[in-house]
């Protein structure tokens, strides 16, 4: 068996979503999307009220009085946080597991998505055919799922992965991917998404965040918005590892967003703003300053 | 044992204890400042997101070392005291950071943008690098040891290396 069927075969077997999660998804991607209703729907469902009062307990374990309520937690996270935390049930992981493969440390993967959340988010007010909000958010949270799949079997190969995309030998370090695995993580997270039985629009963010023009033309100013977020979350400083900046920046926005330096350099700000809310929650579990880093 | 002093983006801080390690971590476009006076043995860093603070004039009252435009300033002022004088004499200035994406728009060089203004603020205090490590296609992790003035890098996937 081909490392690419090894990998094929994990996705197939690995949990599906629960119902309670594809409603938060559909909640998302709805065109009458509110955080109340997110609320709502992580309230009326155990299996989600538990994860998000385990994660707020965690943020928040320096209080006193553990956190019994989904109302109280929102509360205290704020909207963006509870998003972020709601999304991550999502995750076949726990929400702050390191990608070692790509060498990022613990909680990296969380702070990028959430990065890449907020820019996609940020990016969609200058859209140029409106954008629902609440699927760029999702999306953007989503975007790397497949990578999740790829960490184990990448482990102790980023810096020979790291030099053929320095040297050129190979495109961008998706090529790169594909060289040990004979799979990237954008199609591996397509696959997933598939598996999971997820909406097209995600289907979509997953399989193509790096090369939106190869999207279907419907989906592509999502795609794009996730790609632009992609960028502004890594520029803000929280990327996913070794393979940070080894992307390239598709051109193709311009025809989907009005683009200035100051609309790029004020999303990267929000970014970096959002970062520091979510270290405020914990400073060392979701890759802030405080985290335990490979990089040290 | 070494006392971390560990800066988020727009932090700055400044130190004459031997015990102390500056560090910033996840330099993406983002440039570290790091100034060291010889003769004091007393170092600063500034972790710089943005070249202007016009893009957010409450973030800059709040966090100056968040612009280069307002980061430079405050990070000799709070050097000052320890050092016992102001100005550049004594003063080794080293940039790290200031990564880009390919973007033949140039829309999003911030890196390159926050380089230039760094170095153009620094000519205006008649103070010129000693050493960069900037741009490229990397995050960077910077750490300054007050009691030698030694700065180290580190970066996913590659070895630590002095500047």
């Amino acid at each position: 068996m081909s490392v690419r069927e090894d990998i094929l075969q994990e996705i197939e077997e690995t949990p599906l979503l629960s119902q309670g999660t594809m409603r938060l998804l559909d909640i998302f991607f709805s065109e009458d999307f509110t955080q109340d209703k997110v609320e709502d729907v992580v309230t009326e469902d155990p299996a989600l009220s538990s994860h998000i009062l385990k994660m707020a307990n965690t943020l928040f374990h320096a209080r006193e009085e553990e956190i019994s309520s989904v109302a109280e937690a929102r509360g205290l996270m704020g909207d963006t946080v509870f998003a972020v935390a709601s999304l991550s049930s999502c995750f076949p992981c726990s929400c702050d597991a390191p990608l070692e493969g790509y060498e990022a440390g613990r909680g990296a993967l969380m702070r990028h998505c959430l990065g890449t959340a907020v820019g996609a988010r940020e990016f969609i007010k200058n859209a140029r055919a409106p954008v629902q909000p609440g699927a760029a958010f999702a999306s953007g949270m989503l975007h790397d799922l497949g990578k999740i799949m790829l960490s184990e079997y990448l482990k102790g190969k980023a810096p020979e992965l790291m030099e053929v995309v320095l040297a050129h030998e190979v495109g961008d370090f998706l090529d790169a991917e594909r060289g040990p695995l004979g799979i990237d993580h954008a199609e591996t997270g397509a696959a997933l998404a598939e598996h999971w039985g997820l909406n097209s629009s995600l289907r979509q963010v997953l399989r193509f965040h790096h090369h939106p023009a190869e999207a279907e033309e419907a989906y592509r100013p999502l795609v794009y918005a996730v790609h632009l977020g992609d960028v502004a979350a890594i520029l803000g400083g929280g990327d996913t590892g070794a393979d940070a900046f080894l992307y390239h920046i598709d051109e193709g926005y311009s025809g989907y967003f009005k683009m200035s330096d100051d609309i790029v350099e004020r999303a990267v700000l929000t970014v970096t703003m959002e970062y520091e809310k979510l270290d405020a929650c914990c400073p060392d579990r979701f890759g802030g300053a405080g985290a335990s880093r490979p990089t040290g | 044992m070494a006392k971390v002093m560990i800066l988020g983006v727009g932090d700055l801080g400044a130190s004459k204890s031997h015990v102390v390690v500056i560090r910033t971590f996840a330099l993406g476009s983002c440039v570290a400042l790091i100034a060291y006076d010889l003769k004091a043995k007393v170092a600063g860093m500034v972790h710089v997101a943005l070249p202007e603070s016009r893009i957010n004039l409450t973030r800059a009252k709040l966090k100056p070392g968040t612009f280069v435009d307002t980061g430079v300033d405050t990070l000799l002022a709070a050097m000052a005291p320890l050092r016992g004088r102001s100005g550049r004499s004594g003063l080794v200035v080293k940039l790290v950071g200031g990564a880009n994406v390919m973007d033949k728009k140039n829309f999003f060089a911030i890196g390159q943008r926050n380089v230039e203004a760094l170095r153009g603020e620094l000519t205006r205090h008649r103070i010129f690098p000693m050493a960069e490590d900037v741009g490229g296609s990397f995050s960077r992790t910077v750490s300054i040891q007050v009691a030698t003035g030694r700065v180290y890098i580190t970066s996913p996937g590659r070895d630590i290396w002095e500047l």
